[in-house]
């Protein structure tokens, strides 16, 4: 198995919409179908034991035709949130136990497997399940600006380019991922975001995060917003630091405001 | 007066013999004889990759241009192998498509289009290799597993026969394998629970002729490695691309996971004849020997590199040998006569076995639930066909290094046409718990660093297993290998890099970024006095030359 394209190939099944390779019985129409945004949730706490309690039930009640991925229904990715119609955890809750008539049956589950599976849901399917708490959305925001994001980070055009945008943040990592950017920076960065330092042979030294990199060169903003690409054969020495130069905001911030903050980080899901 | 005629005759002759000439299994038996064609998926039934040609050489390879691009229109990774026969082109497209074009420009002739059921299922993207030939007829197996013979003249079907049940999970991405005047065939499904085989087909009529089934059912040798019913779902699919050694009469074939993939527990015993490499008479389908790599397989390691055979010496007398460069972390180098093993060195990080034992079993290491494995899910190499020179005494793989992953392990029931994984794999990361990239392919915007694993090319010296040479590279490569009469090693990457080297000591003489991942082999062929040299990459088909 797994001769390199499997998750690239579901997600082509999706957006591109070649049904070659759905090979479910049950297949959603799309009749009504609407892709919305993320649910308001407000204030929901979801642990680990919760997560990892969904993930159980997820995978004996729903694998089957969502897939392992969360995305064998066309139009559905329950990893990223996206939904015909549920906007709210009730909403979800809803649709799992009433069903619908493009195919998916009612589940008779208890109280408790619901909240489970909405918490797996939720974290964008982490089956490592770190627990995270989605506070308010609005007082989020004004964390954004308080606690001073955007001295490194770009959102809606406002803001320093030398960190990763976050307009769509919520809809390229989970819950979990985000939650351990703001806690754990060093731990939460993408490797491929990790802060450069290059000497070129001429004698320049360069400071910057790197965009991409292959055998022969490397890509990257340097501190002064400049993009630039780099020949590996210019290069006298090139460290990719693993340490981040965010900080840490356990402790800057209270769990409730970092639960705002992480709400609203969750709420970004792009134009 | 008679002799005039007998001449008239014979100069009629001459003019109007076909220019395209039939293709037996008696010329594709002598392929290395024809180096201006590569009328096999390796390129000859040793499946060296080794071309005669020699216009181009390390001296000239620095003045290698394109000379035409085909580009498709079609998503996915593009991983068919084109065979051109005397001056015609013909490759295949995802889903299956067969395109004839003029070698020589790109030109098309013709596309035959065949649209798989939708109910058609492969685990790892709609992939097809490439198309067999056989007089003037073209062989192609479709993901939803028909074997289909199409004319090569005009691209029309002449037959279309079922090789397997897509229901039950069975498809074809394979090259079908010209043996004796019979098209020999595979099946994938290594996911689903099939029970895998090898079949050969009647050219003529799609009549099957006999079918071998690697895992032996009731009653037969083998059977006692499996329990209760698991032998039902065993797996063990054959996926890639066999190898034919006519003076031994034998063909070869690597052999795919058994079912559940990643569940050991759920199917106790060796579970053969899964993640071995099977040697049969092709005139009956009958097994001769076998070699298993793997035993009751825990991480995926399907057995699926092209087995490539060698005549050298070994030992100090002369030996006919098979190189297996296989996904669990170790080259082998077994008699292919007899099947005995005769050498097995790791050439990776290998941490499920602490080593191979005198008959080339693994001596299994315990690892803790979670632990990550090396090598990870991909392989140490996987199905990118290798190459190996006779002159340079080298053989050529593609390699992935520093790469583990962790996996998740369950019961899983089986469900006909379901997926049957039993658990699933999960990259490792840099650090625990940090985010990581998918070993999927990839865009312009390459996620993958080094800190998870890299490729390299990787020349290894049969007789020791060590490397003569090695070219490291930033992310990691599924690209095949060909290597030419003046040893150069034609072979790519993810990255999109098309390289030739030095065949001899690896140094780098040309490359050329064709903007996409290069997943599968170079071939080389000449026309007119001229050489060329076609490789794919993205989506497209792009065919090189020496400058004028």
């Amino acid at each position: 198995m797994m001769r390199g394209q499997m998750d690239i190939q579901k997600l082509k099944t999706i957006h591109g919409g070649r049904l070659s390779i759905i090979g479910l019985g049950i297949i959603v129409l799309g009749i009504g179908i609407m892709l919305t945004g993320p649910a308001a949730a407000q204030d929901h706490q979801y642990s680990a034991e919760q997560i990892q309690a969904g993930y159980r039930t997820y995978v004996s009640q729903c694998q089957l035709c969502h897939g392992y991925n969360g995305d064998g229904i066309a139009r559905v990715s329950l990893s990223r949130q996206q939904f015909p119609r549920a906007v709210t955890d009730d909403d979800i809750r809803m649709a799992i136990t009433t069903g619908n008539p493009a195919g998916m049956p009612p589940f008779a589950l208890k109280a408790e497997e619901l909240d489970n599976l909405v918490a797996f849901v939720r974290s964008g399917m982490d089956r490592t399940g770190t627990e995270f708490r989605l506070g308010d959305v609005r007082r989020g925001e004004a964390i954004y600006e308080k606690a001073g994001c955007a001295a490194c980070h770009r959102l809606n055009g406002n803001g320093s380019r030398t960190a990763p945008a976050l307009d769509d943040i919520g809809f390229i990592r989970r819950p979990g991922q985000i939650l351990t950017s703001l806690t754990d920076p060093t731990k939460g960065t993408m490797p491929i975001n990790r802060p450069v330092t290059i000497i070129t042979t001429d004698g320049r030294t360069i400071h910057g995060r790197r965009f991409n990199e292959d055998t022969f060169s490397v890509q990257l903003i340097d501190q002064q917003e400049n993009v630039r690409s780099i020949n590996k054969s210019d290069i006298r020495r090139f460290d990719v630091s693993m340490t981040s130069q965010m900080p840490s905001y356990r402790g800057r911030l209270s769990d409730v405001e970092l639960a705002d903050l992480l709400a609203y980080l969750v709420s970004l899901r792009g134009k | 007066m008679r002799r005039a005629i007998l001449s008239l005759l014979a100069i009629l002759a001459l003019v109007f013999t076909p220019v395209q000439a039939q293709v037996t299994s008696q010329r594709l038996e002598r392929a290395a004889s024809e180096p201006n064609n590569w009328m096999t998926y390796s390129g000859g039934y040793n499946s060296q990759r080794y071309s005669g040609l020699s216009q181009i050489d390390r001296s000239n390879a620095k003045k290698l241009s394109q000379v035409w691009v085909v580009q498709n229109q079609v998503p996915g990774a593009w991983e068919s192998n084109p065979l051109v026969v005397d001056g015609i082109m013909y490759v295949t497209q995802r889903p299956n498509d067969v395109m004839a074009l003029d070698a020589k420009t790109g030109r098309l002739f013709w596309i035959y289009h065949w649209a798989p059921d939708p109910g058609a299922q492969v685990c790892c993207g709609s992939n097809n290799r490439g198309v067999a030939i056989l007089g003037n007829t073209l062989f192609m197996g479709t993901l939803d597993a028909h074997l289909i013979a199409i004319a090569a003249q005009t691209g029309k079907a002449v037959w279309n026969t079922i090789v397997a049940d897509l229901k039950s999970g069975y498809s074809i991405t394979m090259a079908p394998l010209i043996v004796k005047d019979q098209v020999l065939v595979g099946v994938g499904g290594g996911e689903y629970g099939v029970r895998g085989f090898v079949a050969a087909f009647d050219p003529r009529s799609g009549k099957e002729l006999w079918r071998f089934n690697v895992i032996p059912g009731p009653g037969e040798p083998g059977f006692e490695t499996w329990e209760g019913d698991d032998w039902k779902t065993g797996g063990g699919p054959i996926w890639t691309m066999g190898s034919y050694d006519p003076v031994l009469n034998l063909v070869y074939w690597g052999t795919g996971n058994p079912g559940p993939d990643w569940n050991p527990a759920q199917r106790p015993g060796d579970n053969l004849y899964t993640d071995s490499v099977v040697a049969l008479d092709p005139d009956t389908g009958k097994l001769k020997w076998h070699f298993q790599f793997t035993p009751n397989d825990a991480n995926d390691y399907d057995a699926t590199q092209v087995p490539v055979l060698v005549d050298m010496d070994w030992n100090g007398k002369p030996a006919k040998v098979m190189l297996f460069a296989n996904r669990n972390g170790f080259f082998y180098v077994l008699d292919r006569a007899t099947g005995k093993f005769l050498q097995g060195t790791p050439f990776v990080k290998v941490s499920w076995a602490s080593g191979l034992d005198k008959n080339g079993r693994p001596i299994k290491t315990p690892l803790d639930k979670g632990t990550p494995v090396w090598p990870g899910n991909q392989g140490g190499t996987n199905w990118y066909p290798p190459a190996y020179s006779p002159r340079t005494g080298l053989f050529y793989f593609s390699v992935w290094e520093n790469y583990a992953t962790t996996y998740h392990r369950e019961e899983v029931v089986y469900q006909p046409g379901r997926t049957f994984l039993g658990g699933a794999p999960a990259g490792i990361s840099p650090a625990p718990g940090a985010p990581t990239v998918s070993i999927g392919r990839r865009g312009p915007i390459d996620y993958w660093t080094n800190e998870v694993g890299n490729g390299a090319t990787v020349a290894l010296d049969p007789r020791t297993g060590k490397r003569a040479w090695a070219f490291t590279h930033y992310d990691v490569t599924d690209a095949g290998m060909m290597t030419t009469a003046t040893d150069l090693l034609f072979t790519g990457g993810r990255e999109g890099y098309f390289y030739a080297f030095d065949a001899k000591n690896g140094e780098l003489l040309w490359k050329t970024n064709l903007g996409g991942s290069i997943v599968t082999a170079p071939i080389t062929y000449q026309i007119d006095g001229k050489q060329y040299v076609s490789i794919i990459a993205g989506n497209i088909l792009s065919t090189f030359a020496l400058q004028d």
